[in-house]
């Protein structure tokens, strides 16, 4: 019987056959990825969900790139961490059930992770991933930025450094530079309420469209300081802001006939708004005129700043008709500057929140509850929507959107002249985001840029979720590619963990 | 937030199932495995009642019964591509194909057999963590198939025999994938399919004394196709989601293709026989993968998935060698092209053209024992390989060895 020992012993030789394929050695082409330093804000940073937290740093895009270059020669790569994964300095979103059983964003319940976080680590430095969330590419080269900066205070060595300063404490051989999308971000997040500044102006709010002088000026100190040692990198676009689910994931017309809390109205709403309506007829802005429709979406009611002011005339014409003066100066204060959205218009992420829902401020300065429901009778605020072009009796009004994509577009410039000028690579993510609307697919799994359910943006609609970070690290490493030579792997996007459901 | 997300559409189960390894198993007789997987033309025993059932005739002798099995290690590699930042690669248990012959001696002219046999099958598991990339195409799947084959055989005069048997067929499937949700705690979601079905084909074959040193067989064994009514389909995922994914039943329809033998065996002296070999399989009838859903919602949706694999020649050639009146030694060689098309990958059937070597041998115990053993081998080519539909890209290479052992009986 001792053959059955040897057939045994002859099984587990069989059991340790393998396949002799191995992986082919990744090459660095013309790059040298030696030592590695990622510039950029808070995509750099590996913020997401609405804030910094540990994990989100630890799957940062520059760490993905980090790791695949290491296949090519890549050196250490050292990051600022933060000590816990609640977020900081508030608390991360996560998705929660509501009242009504849908999901959507709220508040992580835990405990903030304050203690040790606001700590200076410039000690421990240099860091390879210098992403300060909020910082704009105008802000890079100002002294005393850090001050007004939480993120910067940790990381620079006293208030004055700048961060350009920082970032090069130790050169390296290789740079991602991704600044300037808070040079527009900030305006449009805002419901575009601030301005657009010129020349030389360096506002200290954040809600402002940078001066492209002033964009071009700092963008170009800090490449050329960058490429002094002789390093070399990638230069990363601006993408339109617009497309991203901040923007698009509260629809123009969410009024429902269906509803039944909105659709018996309708009929009152659109008898109260005909006298106003004629109104509109008669100072030759038909188009601002406000009905709801008896099936089906209506649309938002919007305050739209750039529309002529008709409050004036408008309450002449009613007291004319015959309305009691207190009501037709109403009228005229909360309808002289409204429309009804387009959908060439934009509603925020936050209006979600608001929409159809007393406006506690009207209605404590005195205006009638019926007449303060937000997006219904009383104006949506000019914070929650980013508007579009809008023709306005004989006039073509251009809106916050146009603005926007202006900036990104002249931004997009500077950025793509300085990567031919240094002979770098120009990551085109402004491109690949538009491709991405169509959808994208990853062995098997299908990614696209719907709110939570698209898979690739976190919870507060403008950061990535970690696949969404590690689609961004492929597009840069197939730039990266292409432009050098190299043969820097790519990411394995499916690694990494998605957005967590109740 | 009031709004209802229509969660992930179409993402989930768009593509699906089944087996490896083209998923036939050539695996029915010892003696046939050791020599290249080759027996159409060669009667030496009656696992001809799988290979052609019209030698059957000619192997029988009395009663006999025949057992053999094998024990399959096979692993596939797959490597991202174009330059490889992430690799999979198969875990799978060791799959045990198995054959159980009878066989009764009528009369001069008849003989009559019952076959039990595993004619296709295959684990893969590609496992279920995040090491593994493919896993929301597919994890695991367990394709299993026993024919039971009544058969007669007869012999038409001194040269020529005939046979046919009648096929009885059950099939089940298990398949497990990844769904890209996760809970709180960060657990991944994971659909699970489970199906039977039943289904019968036939198996007929002639076999030919040519001359003193030439044989000649042909046989057919007919496309059994299995059409799974009333699966399972059970989904894990987040509470949250639950309602987008039911527990319900699903049905779908795998084909076993066809299979025609023609092989020529020829004596060299009273030592050496050889053997030559072709088979045609069709897998031109795996078209497509559809599964349907009793219960569907916005994100389980019925699935199709193009397969369109196509019609395959193997090519086979064996060695037989009577060494003493105890001891046989045989080797063979086959080339087994892949059915999948460039472009058509799928990590369930992770295929590619192979080349395999076999050996074994026979002891003669008594005249009413044998024992024997088989060796197999195959390294396939290294394949790039990708699927446009599912947005994968790679390379792939399968290297599997076989032991088999057997014994007959003869009372």
């Amino acid at each position: 019987m001792k053959h059955i020992y040897l057939l045994g012993a002859s099984l587990l030789v069989l059991a340790s056959c393998k396949p002799n394929l191995e992986p082919t050695k990744p090459t660095s082409g013309d790059a040298n990825f030696t030592s590695y330093v990622a510039i950029g804000n808070s995509l750099t940073a590996g913020y997401a969900d609405g804030t910094l937290y540990r994990s989100g740093q630890i799957n940062s895009y520059p760490n993905m790139l980090a790791e695949m270059f290491a296949f090519a020669g890549g050196g250490d790569f050292k990051q600022p961490l933060l000590p816990g994964d609640a977020g900081w300095p508030s608390l991360k979103y996560v998705l929660g059930v509501s009242s009504t059983g849908s999901l959507g964003p709220t508040t992580y319940s835990g405990t903030m992770d304050t203690a040790g976080s606001g700590t200076n680590v410039y000690a421990a430095g240099p860091y390879n991933n210098v992403g300060i969330p909020g910082i704009r590419c105008i802000d890079y080269i100002m002294p005393g930025y850090a001050t007004a900066n939480p993120y910067a205070a940790r990381l620079v060595n006293s208030p004055m450094q700048t961060a350009l300063a920082m970032a090069t404490s130790k050169p390296a051989t290789f740079y991602t530079v991704w600044l300037g999308a808070n040079d527009v971000l900030g305006y449009a997040t805002g419901g575009g309420v601030g301005t657009v500044n010129t020349g030389v102006t360096y506002p200290t709010a954040t809600n402002n469209i940078s001066s492209t002088t002033l964009f071009g000026f700092c963008y170009d100190s800090v490449v050329n300081n960058l490429a002094r040692t002789g390093a070399k990198g990638a230069l990363i676009n601006i993408p339109d802001v617009t497309s991203i689910p901040y923007f698009t994931t509260v629809p123009y017309n969410p009024l429902n006939a269906a509803d039944p809390n909105f659709g018996p109205q309708i009929a009152t709403l659109n008898a109260q708004f005909a006298q106003l309506n004629q109104v509109f007829t008669a100072l030759g802005k038909p188009e601002r005129k406000i009905i709801f429709n008896t099936t089906g979406l209506s649309p938002l009611l919007i305050k739209d700043k750039n529309l002529t002011d008709l409050s004036a005339q408008m309450t002449t014409v009613l007291t004319a008709a015959g309305l009691p003066a207190a009501q037709a100066t109403l009228y005229g204060q909360l309808y002289g500057q409204c429309r009804q959205a387009t959908a060439a218009d934009l509603m925020v992420l936050p209006s979600s929140s608001v929409i159809a829902k007393p406006n506690a401020t009207a209605i404590a300065a005195g205006v009638p509850q019926q007449l303060a429901i937000n997006g219904v009778t009383y104006p949506l605020e000019d914070r929650f929507v980013l508007t579009g072009d809008f023709k306005d009796g004989t006039s073509n009004v251009s809106g916050e959107i146009a603005l926007a994509k202006t900036a990104t577009a002249a931004f997009n410039a500077i950025i793509a002249a300085k990567a031919q000028a240094k002979g770098w690579a120009l990551v085109d993510m402004n491109k690949f985001f538009a491709s991405l609307q169509a959808g994208m697919k990853f062995n098997g799994v299908t990614f696209g840029v719907s709110f939570v359910s698209g898979g690739l943006f976190s919870l507060d609609g403008v950061h990535g979720t970690q696949r969404g970070y590690a689609v961004v690290a492929n597009e840069i490493i197939r730039a990266i590619n292409l432009h050098y030579g190299s043969t820097i792997p790519v990411v394995d996007v499916n690694k990494y963990p998605g957005i967590k459901f109740p | 937030m009031k709004r209802k997300l229509s969660i992930i559409t179409s993402l989930l189960l768009s593509s699906s199932v089944v087996f490896a390894g083209g998923f036939q198993v050539n695996m029915q007789g010892v003696r046939q495995v050791a020599m290249g997987g080759s027996s159409t033309a060669l009667a030496y025993d009656i696992a001809s009642i799988f290979y052609n059932p019209g030698a059957l005739a000619k192997t029988a002798k009395g009663t006999q019964v025949y057992l053999s099995a094998n024990g399959i290690f096979a692993k596939t590699t797959f490597v991202s591509t174009p330059t490889a930042g992430y690799t999979s690669q198969t875990d799978n248990p060791m799959s045990t194909p198995f054959n159980l012959y009878l066989s009764h001696k009528l009369n001069d002219k008849i003989a009559l057999g019952f076959g039990v046999y595993t004619p296709f099958g295959s684990t893969v598991n590609w496992g279920n963590t995040n090491a593994n990339s493919l896993r929301y195409l597919i994890e695991k799947i367990e394709l299993r198939n026993i024919n039971f084959q009544p058969t007669i055989s007869y012999q038409v005069n001194d040269k020529v025999s005939i046979g046919a048997g009648l096929v009885y067929a059950t099939g089940s499937v298990v398949l497990e994938k990844g769904i890209p949700l996760f809970d709180p705690n960060g657990k991944e979601g994971v659909g699970r399919l489970e199906g039977k079905a039943n289904s019968i084909g036939f198996n007929m074959g002639v076999h030919a004394q040519l001359n003193d040193r030439l044989t000649l067989g042909v046989s057919y064994r007919s496309q059994v196709r299995f059409d799974i009514t009333s699966g399972d389909a059970t989904f894990t995922v987040p509470s949250s989601l639950a309602a987008n994914f039911p527990t319900t039943t699903f049905s779908a329809s795998l084909p076993m293709p066809q299979v025609a033998s023609l092989g020529l065996g020829y004596k060299v002296n009273n030592k050496l026989t050889l053997q030559g070999e072709m088979n045609f399989v069709g897998w031109e009838s795996y078209k497509s993968l559809d599964f349907t859903y009793a219960k569907t919602t916005t994100t389980l949706m019925n699935s199709t998935s193009a397969r369109n694999w196509e019609n395959v020649f193997i090519f086979r050639l064996g060695a037989h060698y009577q060494y003493n009146d105890r001891l046989e030694l045989m080797a063979g060689i086959a080339r087994d092209p892949s059915p999948v098309k460039d472009g058509y990958f799928s990590p369930e059937t992770p295929d590619a053209n192979r080349f395999l070597t076999t050996a074994g041998l026979v002891y003669k115990v008594s005249d009413k024992i044998n024992l024997m053993a088989s060796y197999y081998y195959t390294q396939t080519d290294q394949r790039e390989v990708y699927n446009n539909a599912d947005a994968v890209k790679g390379k792939i290479q399968t290297a599997a060895v076989a032991g088999g052992i057997g014994v007959s009986y003869k009372f």
